[in-house]
């Protein structure tokens, strides 16, 4: 491969934001950490494309070179002293990157990398309500980082604070209300919190899902459970629940009619079985 | 097909020359407003009031694929009469809307724009005007009403010349207008050579002091306004119809 | 040129980063079409109408080669079809212009 080639490929990678970080680091180490001349200013970009990529390797020796470099070509820049604090991380000195990451933040307040960072370091000491403290914190000014929304949902389900999760979910669902993934994982919330209404909501989602991803098997799964439960809730109207029992015979019989395709007679009986057993299960 | 004969040496000495002018103050306006442009420091309660409109306007385009119960949490959220953030932006935002000539960031701003952008197209027209004057340049394809005689041929004093004949500073604005598309070729899109983008900034930034509450105001409006219809309402019978013939083909192989 | 659509059953999504590229792709060949012709109009010494009407000409077979690298596939990439024609093209009529009369003084007056 020639280094033209390897440049094209690293920007490339770049640009769709795809997480190969060994290809990265293997282009880097193959082809252009010998023609480092020929890239020109160029250089400084890949040497931060490298760097991350290198820490997502584990290769420490090659992310430290690209930090010594691009400090030495700027000085007192924000940029580089980010990676030297991922560097600090990856060395498990996560009080030094702590504190480097709180003096860029003070240094500029719209920094919103350094930021992220901190509550990356946060998780991962597993101080969970601390990391959902500065989240909520930083959500308050930046109310339209869907990443962060998203991130944010992750750690109340760890702590099982679903209510959160639920309000965190909505907000991702406003971002993108056509994404079939985002409402399913909000009708999953909104069944683990339970009771009839989160039931019936979240069944409702399951559907919205199917709608959106014809199969998805998760969701007519969701959408079968939910239905089959709340047609012999004691809480819904007969009209409801009779309504309930054909939803859920409609998903199962999507989920039999998926499956069947690659099974055969024998593995359609079971498929039917399964079915029957969820209609039947209680929560 | 030419009534007029003109000395080449116009061709070599006016009519190209003033192309390559054009063409050379473009570019060098745009290295040098990027050598001016200040770093832009923006503020955190900016970034909280822009995010804030942002993620209203946005509930309210999707707003109904949440249930109500959370649509009308975020409601409140926004618009409480004395909590809300929108509320509390409106009455933040008046003092703000005062004369823009006293914010000194705007001014300096205005400044360095009008410095780098109409100076030169003022100073460089005015310049060709004069050099270049008392003789006709070029021929423009199309005919023109006599109307345009008087401003295109400054400096000929010929009642009679078609007014398709034009003097050098026509043909210098003429170029100033043409070349702008060239370049976002030559510069890439966003380019400081584009001088009416930078004239539309003008009237907006004037404009701008005035507008945080209005936009505020408006968009607490809108929010008010909103009629929350749950879209996912009966999904599952549109599911459920939707997949009627596939039922009937069902039941005819079972 | 990117994808600029994902079908939903009914409603179609787009993919708004796309659709401007496609755009900014399109001015980018309506500018250099601009170009082209208008020096060939100047070199074709047209005056007038006539040259106001290559000037759509130009516009509309540009329009037609996108139209046919596409065929029926366009509505991947462009919302309607007739944006194809329209989009950016009175921003480049300056520059036809420009060039024309560039192109017809050179060769024409001179």
């Amino acid at each position: 491969m020639t280094w033209q080639e390897a440049r094209d490929r690293l920007k490339k990678i770049k640009e769709e934001r795809l997480r190969r970080s060994d290809e990265v680091v293997e282009l880097w180490e193959g082809v252009l950490s010998k023609n480092t001349r020929k890239l020109g200013d160029e250089v400084w970009t890949v040497y931060e494309q490298v760097c991350i990529a290198a820490l997502d390797c584990d290769r420490l020796d090659i992310s430290r070179n690209c930090v010594k470099l691009l400090d030495a070509r700027f000085p007192n820049s924000s940029r580089v002293k980010r990676l030297a604090g991922m560097n600090l991380e990856a060395d498990g000195k996560f009080d030094d990157a702590i504190r480097m990451y709180e003096a860029l933040t003070k240094a500029d307040e719209t920094d919103t990398l350094s930021r992220k960072r901190l509550i990356a370091i946060l998780k991962t000491q597993k101080k969970y309500r601390d990391a959902i403290e500065e989240l909520t914190d930083y959500l308050k000014t930046f109310q339209n980082d869907q990443e962060a929304w998203l991130e944010l949902v992750e750690l109340f389900c760890h702590e099982l604070d679903y209510n959160k999760a639920s309000f965190c979910m909505e907000e991702a669902l406003i971002h993108h209300p056509h994404n079939h993934l985002y409402h399913q994982r909000y009708a999953e919330i909104r069944y683990a919190l339970g009771g009839f209404e989160n039931i019936d909501t979240a069944r409702t989602h399951f559907a919205k899902a199917v709608q959106l991803c014809r199969w998805n098997t998760d969701a007519l799964y969701g959408m079968c459970i939910c239905a089959s439960h709340l047609a012999i809730s004691q809480k819904a109207t007969a009209q409801k629940r009779r309504d309930n029992q054909r939803y859920g015979e409609w998903a199962s019989n999507q989920l039999i009619e998926k499956h069947s395709d690659k099974l055969g007679a024998e593995g359609r009986s079971k498929v039917k079985n399964i079915s029957l057993l969820l209609e039947q299960l209680q929560v | 097909m030419t009534e007029l004969l003109l000395d080449p040496n116009i061709r070599t000495w006016v009519f190209v020359p003033i192309v390559v002018i054009t063409f050379f103050i473009g570019i060098i306006r745009h290295y040098v407003s990027i050598l001016l442009s200040s770093q832009k420091k923006v503020e955190v309660q900016q970034i909280k009031d822009t995010q804030a409109l942002l993620r209203s306007r946005l509930l309210r385009e999707n707003g109904k694929y949440i249930p109500k119960s959370a649509f009308l949490m975020r409601k409140h959220y926004f618009n409480d009469k004395e909590a809300g953030v929108l509320k509390l932006a409106q009455d933040r935002a008046a003092p703000a809307a005062a004369n823009p000539m006293q914010d000194p960031n705007t001014l300096q701003d205005m400044l360095k724009g009008n410095l780098v952008n109409v100076l030169p197209m003022i100073a460089v027209g005015g310049w060709i005007n004069w050099i270049f004057s008392g003789f006709v340049t070029t021929k423009v394809p199309f005919p023109l009403t006599w109307r345009f005689k008087d401003m295109l041929q400054r400096g000929i004093n010929l009642p009679s010349l078609d007014p398709s004949w034009v003097s050098s500073a026509s043909w210098y604005f003429l170029n100033v207008f043409g070349l702008r598309q060239i370049y976002s070729l030559v510069l890439g899109a966003d380019n400081a050579a584009d001088q009416t983008k930078f004239m539309e900034d003008q009237v907006s930034v004037s404009g701008a002091p005035t507008d945080p509450r209005a936009a505020f105001k408006s968009e607490w409006e809108a929010l008010e306004l909103f009629e929350h219809q749950y879209a996912l309402k009966g999904i599952e019978e549109a599911l459920l119809l939707a997949d009627k013939p596939a039922l009937k083909s069902r039941k005819k192989n079972t | 040129m990117s994808d600029s659509n994902q079908t939903d059953d009914k409603l179609p999504v787009y993919n708004e980063l796309a659709a401007m590229q496609n755009l900014g792709s399109l001015d980018y060949c309506r500018i250099f079409t601009a170009l082209l012709s208008g020096s060939t109009a100047g070199i074709l010494g047209l005056t007038g109408l006539y040259g106001f009407i290559f000037f759509f000409v130009a516009n509309g077979v540009l329009g037609l080669f996108v139209l046919q690298k596409y065929s029926l596939h366009y509505q991947q990439y462009f919302k309607q079809c007739y944006i194809i024609f329209s989009h950016g093209l009175f921003g480049s009529l300056l520059t036809y212009i420009l060039f024309w009369t560039f192109l017809y003084g050179l060769v024409h007056v001179y």
